[in-house]
């Protein structure tokens, strides 16, 4: 494939078959040989817009309740990866009192006890938002309609029990070691921990994708589809915090406590891959629940 | 509007579109945002295409796109009399003045 035809991929399918010939014939007409880079951006830019144009468009023709539970699915499903995030900055995070002096620790302190506090609102408010499907999940099964959900829920009751025993493993080894020890001194320790941390993610993982094929066959009333939406959308904010008071943590740690990320003094030095990669996901999944966000208050809207 | 002028004068492709609007306007539109353009004034109604020759689809202004050319064309004329007017009456201040 060339690399006209693969800029042209940018585009949904349906517009390729409507402009995709006129469009590569004025490509070849305009640009003999290579195409330069700021035409290849248009391209891109332009193929972005038609998808995101068609997504709409597709959008449109679904109901606005369907709508909205999608939107706090996806807002869900941002909060399951924001957790994992989440649960690699506490292990990140670990002891970080320890490096800081009472002259400066008030804002890494407050930050930290920020990210706490809010994740556990959070946490909270997932709760209460499954807790308010309960009723038309018994509705469904009282139906008849287990059969459509027993695969989902069946692989990750199964990944659950594993977690479970890795755990208790876990658990029982780390008594019987020292804090060096636990903290990648004891190699087979750190190979079980990073196994243990593996089956907690997917654990989360299929649980959520439990969750969005359980939910999608509930009948949900307006009113519960509204507080979801509500709760979604608090959620979210809460996701929004959590990345803000992180991110001041991190800024604290890093002008008071270099050496606590293994680094040389400097804000530019003071991450590690770990880090870095907690970082993305939680962007990511903050990214993710505010798609969702919208998506939920374009439909509540239309409703 | 740019491409409803150029489609004024006569059905055109995209390259020739491309050309003409370069020519009376001096802007250079890119691949995207010329067929991302021309995508939205077919959807509205304001262009039509005509049957492809060779892999080229000649576009043509459609009566719906004369009416809001027209239209957009009396909007911008009359911004440029007002224009016109009120920075010939400030240069009359200004000779007073001197």
């Amino acid at each position: 494939m060339t690399g006209r035809a693969r800029l042209l991929r940018c585009y949904p399918p349906v517009w390729r078959e409507r402009y995709g010939d006129d469009l590569a014939a004025y490509l070849d007409d305009m640009y003999a040989g290579r195409l330069p880079a700021r035409a290849a951006a248009s391209l891109v830019v332009g193929g972005l817009r038609e998808w995101v144009r068609s997504t709409r468009s597709k959008g449109a023709d679904v109901p606005a309740a369907r709508r909205v539970r999608s939107g706090v699915l996806t807002v869900l499903s941002a909060w399951a990866a924001f957790v994992v995030a989440g649960s690699g900055f506490a292990k990140i995070s670990e002891h970080f009192d320890g490096w800081l002096s009472d002259r400066n620790r008030t804002v890494a302190d407050v930050a930290y006890t920020v990210v706490q506090d809010v994740a556990a609102v959070s946490g909270v408010m997932v709760a209460i938002g499954l807790a308010l499907a309960v009723p038309a999940l018994l509705r469904l099964l009282s139906s008849g309609g287990w059969p459509s959900i027993r695969r989902q829920v069946s692989r990750a009751a199964g990944v659950t029990a594993a977690t479970a025993v890795t755990t208790v493993a876990v658990v029982l080894w780390a008594h019987h070691l020292s804090d060096a020890q636990r903290n990648g001194d004891n190699a087979g320790y750190a190979a079980l921990f990073v196994v243990w941390a593996g089956l907690v993610a997917v654990t989360v993982a299929l649980w959520t994708v439990a969750t969005v094929a359980t939910a999608r066959h509930l009948s949900l009333p307006r009113r519960i589809l509204l507080a979801e939406g509500a709760l979604a959308t608090a959620v979210t904010i809460g996701m929004l915090v959590m990345v803000v008071a992180a991110g001041a943590w991190w800024m604290a740690m890093a002008s008071s406590a270099p050496s606590f990320f293994g680094g040389a003094p400097g804000l530019a030095r003071a991450w590690t891959p770990q880090l870095l990669g907690m970082a993305t996901l939680m962007l990511a999944a903050l990214t993710a629940g505010a798609v969702g966000v919208g998506r939920i208050a374009r439909a509540v809207r239309a409703m | 509007m740019l491409i409803l002028t150029s489609l004024a004068e006569g059905p055109k492709h995209g390259h020739a579109l491309a050309k003409d609007i370069a020519q009376f306007a001096g802007v250079t539109l890119g691949p995207g945002a010329l067929y991302g353009a021309i995508t939205r004034l077919e959807e509205r109604g304001l262009i039509e295409a005509l049957p492809s020759e060779d892999r080229r689809r000649p576009y043509r202004i459609t009566a719906a796109g004369s009416t809001a050319l027209t239209a957009a064309v009396a909007d911008m004329r009359r911004l440029a009399d007002v224009g016109a007017q009120r920075l010939a009456r400030s240069a009359t201040r200004r000779r007073r003045l001197a």
